[in-house]
């Protein structure tokens, strides 16, 4: 065995190059410094909100250049849900009405059958599908992010490649919300499970949520028509 | 050795009172071996720069909670190789790591070997990576926290999340595994 142990030591592996990771370590919004003397907790915790929230407006930019979609807006916090909030889907439609009316985008994804329902809400298509209990949408790209998700400690963000790509994966709770195209703010958010995002070089943008893994939920993205 | 620990010390305070720069520094100091233990473990460059980078951000966040005085890397490592191990677990596959041995031996002190002897050597690194590569996780983790990556017993239980104690039996098999590897390939 001492032999073995001796090679060991001798032993070196050609690690893949360090990526640098002090940028994007410090876009994140940093923590309330700590604070030398006591204070009472309520004002205590007053104040660490409001340096929280002072944090991230100007950490925004910074994080959306890193994570690198350019529809969806990404926060690090614990999420704020509205109670009772659910996402529009929309106005219902059949496959022909929806074709007619939005052409390419309104293509399902292929290997799940045929949708339980689709549905039309600002510009983007939603199909709806039980077995697996999953929600596929696409939005049309726009200029500005119109995503929010907001990432606190019961989720895992991912960032990966589908198709060549660039897609988050989040795993776990997180919150939601949605901003129309007409509007300055987002809807109130709500809590999404399981969620891959991916932008496609056009900036339409394929959402997948629902009780699905990431393997999974990569294929199906995959499998949606360009 | 003396200069070091208090450098990081004072960092550590900085970053505690919202010194940007100072938690910078300690990112650029242990950001290779964060990277390297988040590898070895996820068995995938991107995934271990995810799980690192997540991994800085959540220290940066718990800074408060870290005990002074004590060593920082274990501390550190400890986070990053649980988002490493939460981004395989995610991926639900396993781990394949793809590590090819540096060109060149680390110096031993010891005359220049032959070139039959050296590429013997080269050989004999490239089997050792092969066999610790088809180890079982387990295995392949403590041999990689020890040997390749050089940590210390502390940071090798650290990494692993179990006791400091539990890391000298874990490699006494893992290493029983892989000369029983090394055997195979021996005779095959």
């Amino acid at each position: 065995m001492a032999e073995l142990h001796d090679e060991l030591l001798l032993l070196e592996a050609d690690w893949p190059d360090t990526p640098d990771l002090v940028e994007a370590v410090l876009a994140t919004p940093a923590p309330a410094a700590r604070r030398r003397r006591p204070w009472k907790p309520a004002l205590a915790a007053l104040l660490a909100t409001v340096a929280v929230v002072m944090a991230v407006e100007p950490a925004r930019s910074t994080v959306l250049e890193w994570l690198g979609l350019k529809s969806v807006e990404v926060e690090r916090r614990e999420p704020t849900p509205v109670p009772g909030a659910t996402l529009q889907l929309g106005i219902p439609l059949s496959a022909g009405e929806a074709r007619e009316r939005y052409g390419d985008l309104a293509g399902p994804p292929s290997g799940l059958g045929d949708p339980g329902g689709i549905y039309a809400h600002d510009g983007g298509v939603a199909f709806v599908y039980a077995d697996p209990d999953v929600l596929v949408q696409r939005f049309p790209g726009r200029v500005r992010e119109f995503i929010q998700k907001t990432v606190g400690a019961a989720a895992s963000l991912e960032r990966l490649r589908v198709g060549g790509d660039p897609a988050y994966w989040i795993e776990g709770a997180h919150g939601f919300a949605y901003r129309n195209r007409d509007s300055v703010d987002y809807e109130d958010q709500r809590i999404a499970g399981n969620t891959l995002l991916v932008e496609r070089p056009s900036g339409e943008l394929i959402r997948v949520e629902g009780d699905v893994d990431r393997d999974r939920a990569i294929a199906i993205a995959e499998s949606v028509p360009g | 050795m003396v200069g070091r620990p208090l450098e990081e010390t004072e960092l550590v305070e900085r970053a505690r009172d919202g010194d940007a720069a100072a938690f910078a520094a300690l990112v650029r100091g242990h950001q290779e071996i964060a990277f390297r233990t988040a590898y070895l473990i996820t068995g995938n460059a991107a995934d271990a720069e995810d799980a690192a980078q997540e991994g800085f951000i959540k220290a940066r966040r718990a800074l408060g909670r870290f005990r002074a005085g004590e060593p920082l890397r274990p501390w550190l490592l400890a986070i990053v190789a649980n988002e490493a191990r939460n981004r395989r677990r995610s991926a639900g596959r396993r781990a394949a790591l793809a590590l090819r041995a540096a060109g060149e031996a680390r110096p031993s002190g010891e005359a220049a070997p032959s070139p039959e002897a050296a590429l013997l050597a080269g050989e004999r690194r490239a089997a050792l990576l092969d066999a610790i590569a088809r180890l079982r996780e387990d295995d392949r983790t403590v041999i990689g926290c020890r040997y390749l990556l050089e940590l210390s017993e502390a940071e090798t239980a650290a990494a692993l999340g179990v006791r400091a104690g539990t890391v000298k039996s874990r490699l006494s098999r893992a290493l029983e595994r892989l000369r029983a590897e090394l055997g195979e390939d021996a005779r095959g």
